[in-house]
């Protein structure tokens, strides 16, 4: 009888250690949030919906891929060297909305239930891949930017108890 | 000669008015002769009646017209036709004229061009001719080639062209696709999976 209390217990400590703090389904509600957010903005265009991960250790990180809507190329419309120009010109216009949506993912995703199992002092990334067809002249545009701060750092500003305009200093961010 | 009243033709043709018609009538019978006149002048009208009527001429020639009269030249070419005499004569003297235009008359000559370099040189030299030759067929054969060059050129730059257009074409249509895809996770997201995916 020991014996099988003994093993009760064990598996039942076994089962809570591997328990993931932050459920699948909390995880896949906020990738419907960050997918709401990116979509409503006209000037972006999703083009892999968000996913994310709890890396333990480390924080919360979400990756998409958006794009920018440009005018494309067609049998029926053939497209100039000015035409790709101006693609690259629209994509670099709208590169700031981007990284503004970015950040306000960032601060809904700290404050956000779903994220309580992320300790505060861990990350919140929010990572995007930027798609460029083949054809397109992507110089001076990125491939990669990459988003992240402390979660207590972004629930601060989101709470008002840091002001909205350090936020930027707070922020570190990777372009590539 | 009748000796009824009234004319027995107008009689016939109901030309008269009542009374000369009871008048020829009570005459007829007490006549014989008069009788058999008004009978052949029946057998006339009937016989005549039967003829169809055909209408008139509009204008009426005579033979004697000049219209009918032949022109002096038309009168001696029938009588030339008519006349085999005429027409022997007439034949000799063709063949005559012919047989002396063809002996005194000379085509013109085409002239040969001579003394080309070309066909001294051949004159000359076999080799040399050989050699001109050849450059001659080089310099078409580089001129051909050259054409085939540029052609096929345009056709490798059309076909980079199109195949280029073809792979954005599809490029674009894997976007789509891939955006679909998006669209349908986000619905799934909002109402749960549809049945069947």
């Amino acid at each position: 009888m020991k014996r099988i209390l003994a093993i009760a217990f064990l598996c039942g400590f076994a089962l809570l250690a591997d328990a993931p703090r932050i459920s699948r389904l909390a995880m896949s509600q906020l990738e419907a949030q960050v997918d709401k957010l990116f979509a409503s903005d006209p000037r972006l265009m999703i083009e892999g919906n968000t996913r994310g991960v709890y890396l333990d250790g480390y924080g919360a990180v979400f990756t998409t891929m958006v794009s920018v809507p440009t005018k494309v190329p067609s049998p029926f419309n053939d497209f100039s060297k000015k035409d790709m120009l101006e693609v690259r010109d629209t994509k670099l216009k709208e590169l700031p909305a981007l990284r503004d949506k970015m950040r306000q993912s960032l601060l809904m995703m700290a404050a956000s239930p779903a994220l309580d199992g992320v300790r505060p002092a861990e990350q919140v990334v929010c990572g995007v891949t930027l798609f460029y067809y083949k054809w397109e002249n992507t110089a001076g545009l990125p491939r990669e930017i990459m988003i992240q701060a402390e979660k207590q750092q972004l629930i601060s500003v989101q709470s008002g108890r840091v002001p909205r305009n350090q936020l930027e200093a707070l922020l570190k961010v990777q372009e590539q | 000669m009748s000796c009824a009243p009234f004319d027995l033709r107008d009689y016939y043709f109901e030309a008269l008015p009542e009374e000369q018609r009871r008048a020829v009538e009570e005459h007829v019978v007490r006549c014989e002769e008069c009788a058999g006149e008004l009978e052949r002048v029946r057998v006339t009208g009937m016989a005549l009646a039967t003829v169809p009527e055909e209408e008139l001429p509009r204008r009426i020639g005579f033979v004697s017209d000049k219209v009918f009269e032949p022109s002096p030249v038309a009168r001696w070419w029938q009588a030339f036709w008519m006349s085999g005499a005429r027409m022997a004569s007439a034949s000799v003297a063709l063949l005559a004229v012919a047989i002396l235009v063809h002996a005194f008359y000379q085509p013109r000559r085409v002239e040969v061009t001579t003394g080309t370099p070309l066909v001294v040189a051949a004159a000359a030299d076999p080799a040399a001719i050989q050699a001109a030759v050849d450059r001659a067929v080089a310099k078409a054969v580089n001129a051909t080639e050259a054409r085939y060059d540029v052609k096929l050129q345009q056709i490798v730059a059309e076909n980079a062209r199109q195949k280029m257009v073809i792979e954005r074409a599809a490029e674009t249509i894997d976007t789509m696709d891939r955006r679909s895809r998006v669209m349908m996770v986000a619905s799934n997201r909002e109402s749960g999976p549809v049945p069947g995916q």
